[in-house]
């Protein structure tokens, strides 16, 4: 009996010591997956005599890559957003003024001697409330760390004039590399 | 001198064990005192009747230390107070205690939740909007895309149709 209070003592540090394992965490417990950032711009591209391109994008240099590439002229950009994700851990943004855009983002991030590669799947919707929604993008993308990549499909909505065309701009970038403690 | 340590000397007082002093002020308090005095008096009364007793079995010869042991043994009990914990063994009380008091604790950490997100009066204003999951495998698309990878640049653009294939939007 008079070993009671250490045993007391010791049995209390050790709940205190104990952690719980959140969600996620389960097979490997103490890894810290990569963090990647994700700039995505969309924009609305055009066919029109008159260039009307928003100033923010006048001087991109991949609105003139797209601009010797394809028809579209005029290009306003519809939203811009950062979404930061961990590998493995899909990631959905809300994006437009109206809130009609879903994309959905499920990366990894691999690496070698050589080079990084940030690897994701991209679902891209058009959800506008009140509509069924439509994938407008569904794809894997290998992207290179800070290179942007654009996807674009035309008429969006199946009801535009045949001239427009809707734009994502991704890139990514590691904002955190993974650690295993 | 007050009754409670007035009990405390009269049994003391009545065997010539306290100081002329301390017998003084049990007598000055036994004057005044009627249920003292009769609680004096039933003693003196045991007390000679005990030693009465003690000489007829020829026990005479007790030391005055033995009688003061049997007086205080004799007085001891009718005052003794009853406690609740009285013959449990303090130390392991003590840890058996602080045992369950640590275990509330840890119980309390593994137990506590996260606090709720803060929710911005900006975010709360805007209509909800129902998130779900794609459904469907990713990586067979049913959307059909052409890639192109600019010489000059490397820039990557994947273009998708739509379901009625309508309009690449490439050319000039």
């Amino acid at each position: 009996m008079k070993k009671g209070l250490p045993v007391a003592f010791a049995a209390g540090l050790l709940l205190l010591s104990f952690k719980p394992a959140s969600a996620g965490e389960g097979q490997n417990a103490g890894a810290k997956p990569a963090e990647i950032l994700f700039t995505v711009q969309i924009i609305l591209g055009s066919v029109s005599d008159e260039d009307r391109t928003d100033e923010s994008l006048k001087n991109d240099p991949v609105i003139k890559e797209i601009r010797s590439l394809m028809k579209y002229r005029t290009f306003l950009l519809l939203d811009t957003s950062l979404v930061r994700s961990k590998a493995r851990e899909p990631v959905q943004a809300i994006l437009g003024k109206q809130r009609q855009y879903i994309l959905f983002l499920n990366p990894t991030f691999n690496t070698d001697d050589k080079d990084e590669n940030i690897r994701t799947e991209i679902r891209f919707s058009y959800n506008f409330p009140g509509q069924k929604g439509t994938d407008l993008i569904q794809s894997t993308l290998a992207l290179k760390p800070g290179e942007r990549t654009v996807l674009g499909v035309s008429k969006p909505q199946g009801i535009e004039p045949v001239d427009q065309g809707l734009i994502l701009i991704i890139s990514g970038r590691l904002v955190r590399r993974p650690a295993s403690s | 001198m007050n009754c409670k340590k007035a009990e405390r000397w009269i049994p003391l007082a009545a065997g010539n064990d306290l100081s002329n002093k301390k017998a003084a002020a049990v007598r000055d308090h036994l004057e005044g005192c009627p249920d003292c005095r009769k609680d004096a008096a039933e003693l003196e009364h045991a007390l000679r009747a005990a030693k009465t007793l003690a000489g007829a079995e020829r026990a005479g010869d007790w030391s005055e230390s033995e009688w003061r042991s049997l007086i205080r043994n004799a007085t001891a009990v009718g005052i003794q107070k009853k406690r609740i914990w009285a013959g449990l063994p303090l130390r392991p009380v003590l840890a058996g205690g602080l045992g369950l008091l640590l275990l509330a604790f840890g119980s309390f950490l593994l137990l506590k939740k996260s606090p709720a997100p803060l929710i911005t009066r900006a975010a709360a204003e805007r209509p909800p909007i129902e998130l779900t999951v794609p459904e469907g495998p990713i990586g067979r698309p049913d959307v059909t895309s052409k890639t192109i990878v600019s010489k000059e640049t490397g820039l990557k653009i994947i273009w998708f149709y739509n379901k009625n294939f309508q309009g690449d939007g490439f050319g000039k």
